[in-house]
């Protein structure tokens, strides 16, 4: 049955992940194309003390990328769930409503791991080509949180969608902006080092929040 | 008989409108029940309380013996639902959508049953469900219902949006194999003509009411359509046994129950004069308007 659901989701997003997952390898790419003429046009040595002084983590470019992926997820996913209340047939299904719920959203997760992954190789791939393995730790540990800004964000809009009361949407809305803010305050590289213990939980923890939703739209609740 | 539906008292508001008060009903195995009411008397509500989609104000509903909103799994297996507009996963393709629901009915899946409708509308298996016509559509739904050969059917306003042929087709293929199968349904429509050959019982609801419940030959049987000539009187208010009295130039016209012999002793009783009363008997859309008047 999880099978049966995973091919639904793979059906129905196929593209789209492909096109994010594209987009994450090709801005990571960038980033690390863009590190390396850095370091051919001014020499390591420059690029490495530029690191150093500036607390610059050298490939913000992908900053809001993880976030827009997981966002986008959660839409492609959710959104044709909703439309016409077609989430009533997968509610329907003989596995209960967690579990089938639960299995899109593993999906999900799981996808979203995999482009995190493939974007993270491609960072090192180049990275560690110019750059001493300490800092490329330090750059990958940096863009940690916002990878993690990519799964609470998907959990979040997934909240959001799957609400049927609209001034809770919006309530979940303004919530959601000002919890994912918390991911993305700064680039510092290693600012974030003393918050990861707290920032997994907290993205990952979201993932209840739609349970929330799911019983408002299982109770038939609206405007 | 064991019923396989049986919902008491059940009462429901959307804020403060109500939308019905103690609702009673059954229904027993092996019979189809159809709902009938106009619009916004609570058809798709008692559809959505039944499939566990809305918790009502107050009330049991009971499926298999089961709260509405809380089926297990293995029950759920035996209840076929349609959505009202027949709803289905528009990005799947027609062999997609057969493989995906296939996996949740192991042993009790009907293969067959869903590509001998297929092969009937002409459509190649990669034809996405979004690129096809609300009949065909219709025809997937109710393809993958039967395919899944569940033992109660609960079907929401089956007839929405289909031509007249696709609403035979559907009817037909509904009739026969529910007749063949003994199974159990529970449908409605705003297209009453459709139930006459389908359904053997009615509920005829009203705003906040069950008006009628019985089975479809009772109903045709008891009721006559009354024309009086030369009418003259007050019609305004209800009249004890009397469906929605109501003049057209000088000829009163209302459905009963009762017998000439009564009917005329009420009109009698309220000062209704006429030349002459004429009866008839009414098919079940006539019975139906009859009951809940035009307006």
């Amino acid at each position: 049955m999880i099978n049966a659901i995973f091919y639904k989701e793979w059906i129905k997003t196929k593209w789209y992940y492909a096109v994010a997952c594209l987009l994450l390898i090709g801005f990571a790419s960038y980033a690390g194309i863009y590190l390396k003429r850095v370091g051919d046009l001014s020499g390591m040595a420059a690029l490495w003390e530029y690191y150093l002084s500036k607390d610059d983590s050298l490939i913000t470019i992908i900053k809001y990328l993880p976030l827009i992926v997981g966002i986008g997820g959660a839409v492609f996913q959710f959104a044709p769930e909703m439309h016409r209340k077609c989430l009533k047939l997968t509610l329907h299904l003989p596995c209960g409503y967690i579990k089938s719920v639960g299995a899109m959203m593993l999906f999900g997760t799981g996808i979203l791991v995999m482009c995190s992954l493939i974007c993270f190789a491609v960072l090192y791939v180049f990275a560690s080509h110019i750059l001493p393995n300490e800092i490329v730790s330090r750059i990958l540990l940096t863009a940690i949180p916002w990878f993690l800004a990519g799964f609470c964000a998907y959990y979040l809009t997934i909240w959001v969608v799957v609400e049927p009361v609209w001034k809770k949407r919006v309530f979940q809305t303004i919530l959601s902006v000002f919890v994912l803010k918390l991911f993305i305050i700064t680039d510092t590289p290693g600012a974030y080092l003393p918050s990861l213990w707290w920032l997994v939980p907290l993205a990952f923890g979201a993932a209840l929040l739609p349970v929330i939703s799911l019983s408002d739209f299982k109770e038939g609740l609206q405007d | 008989m064991e019923n396989l539906i049986e919902c008491t008292n059940l009462t429901h508001y959307y804020g403060k409108r109500l939308i019905y008060r103690d609702l009673n009903f059954s229904v027993p195995k092996g019979r189809i029940l159809g709902l009938l009411g106009k619009n916004g008397t609570g058809k798709t509500t008692t559809i959505n309380i039944l499939s566990g989609y809305l918790k009502p104000y107050s009330g049991d509903c009971l499926i298999f013996g089961q709260p509405a909103n809380a089926i297990n799994p293995e029950v759920r297996k035996k209840i076929g639902l349609l959505i009202e507009g027949h709803v289905q996963y528009q990005f799947m393709n027609i062999s997609q959508i057969e493989k995906f629901y296939s996996a949740f009915y192991p042993g009790q899946w009907k293969k067959e049953a869903y590509y001998e409708l297929m092969n009937k509308l002409k459509v190649s298996p990669s034809q996405k469900i979004n690129k096809m016509s609300n009949g065909q559509r219709s025809q997937v739904a109710l393809g993958l219902i039967l395919a899944q050969n569940p033992e109660l059917l609960v079907l929401d306003d089956f007839s929405l949006g289909l031509d007249p042929g696709y609403r035979r087709l559907f009817v037909e293929y509904l009739q026969d194999y529910a007749k063949s199968e003994g199974k159990t349904v529970f449908l409605t429509s705003h297209i009453i003509q459709d139930m006459e050959n389908l359904v053997d019982d009615c509920i005829i609801m009203d705003y906040g009411k069950i008006l009628v419940q019985m089975s479809v030959s009772e109903l045709l049987s008891g009721i006559r359509l009354y024309r009086c000539s030369d009418a003259e009187g007050d019609v305004n208010g209800e009249i004890d046994g009397l469906y929605h009295p109501e003049f057209l130039r000088d000829k009163l016209e209302f459905c009963s129950f009762k017998s000439q012999q009564d009917v005329e002793q009420i009109l009698h009783q309220h000062n209704i004069r006429y030349s002459a009363i004429e009866s008839e008997t009414i098919n079940l859309e006539d019975a139906f308007i009859g009951l809940t008047g035009k307006y």
